[in-house]
């Protein structure tokens, strides 16, 4: 299930359209951004979670990405606005749970835990389509989820 | 009343100074917790986010270079 969604209830923004998006200089900025506001008027609910969050912060925070990394309190506000942007799902014990089931079918390096969690999250909270720049990652899931990109697919 | 289009929502938005902008903004957030942002209002949040900061390095797309143990 890859790049073929219109309508649709929810759909999961990855971290990677979530930086391209929100940062002009970064490549593909334009069409990360289009794709995200394309994707708001095409689905109910755009959602991430609190891992996406982390993502977030790591790669606005830590110093070499951005030439001025963010401070503390600018990541507060740039994150109370996404918080407004999305619906933001949680870290619970169904997702754990469904995290351990997940690596029983996907088994993977000790890294592809935290794609893996993606998706758990996905599942547990109903979220059929990931909006994603990492298709090489998570085309190994696109028996369980619908993937869109503004890459080709 | 003319119904506003978003063209003009943005032409008024840039005409803005940056603390009005901000109150806009908190005006929207605002509005957030009442009801749901129409698609033109959840547009002015989202560009309120876009940042122009340079990049030094481009993002990686693969979530396991965000997880490397390099102290850092």
């Amino acid at each position: 299930m890859i790049g073929t969604t219109t309508m649709a209830s929810k759909a999961f923004v990855d971290t990677n359209v979530l930086l391209r998006a929100t940062h002009a200089d970064a490549d593909m900025h334009i069409q990360a951004a289009r794709l995200l506001k394309q994707a708001r008027r095409n689905y109910h609910e755009l959602w991430v979670s609190r891992q996406v969050i982390r993502e977030y912060l790591v790669n606005t925070l830590r110093p070499g990405i951005l030439s001025i990394p963010l401070s503390a309190s600018e990541a507060a506000v740039r994150v109370s606005r996404l918080r407004v942007l999305f619906s933001v799902a949680d870290d619970t014990d169904d997702v754990t749970t469904q995290l351990l089931s997940l690596l029983q079918r996907f088994p993977g390096g000790g890294k592809q835990v935290h794609d893996t969690n993606i998706i758990a999250t996905m599942l547990v909270n109903k979220i059929d389509t990931l909006v994603t720049a990492d298709i090489e990652d998570m085309k190994r899931f696109s028996t369980l989820i619908k993937l869109r990109s503004y890459l080709p697919t | 009343m003319t119904p506003a289009t978003l063209d003009h929502i943005i032409e008024l938005t840039d005409q803005l100074s940056a603390l009005e902008r901000q109150a806009l903004i908190e005006h929207l957030q605002a509005a957030a917790q009442e009801r749901p942002l129409t698609d033109d209002e959840w547009d002015t949040v989202f560009d309120s986010v876009v940042s122009d900061i340079r990049l030094d390095q481009d993002f990686s797309d693969h979530r396991h270079d965000w997880y490397n143990d390099d102290g850092k």
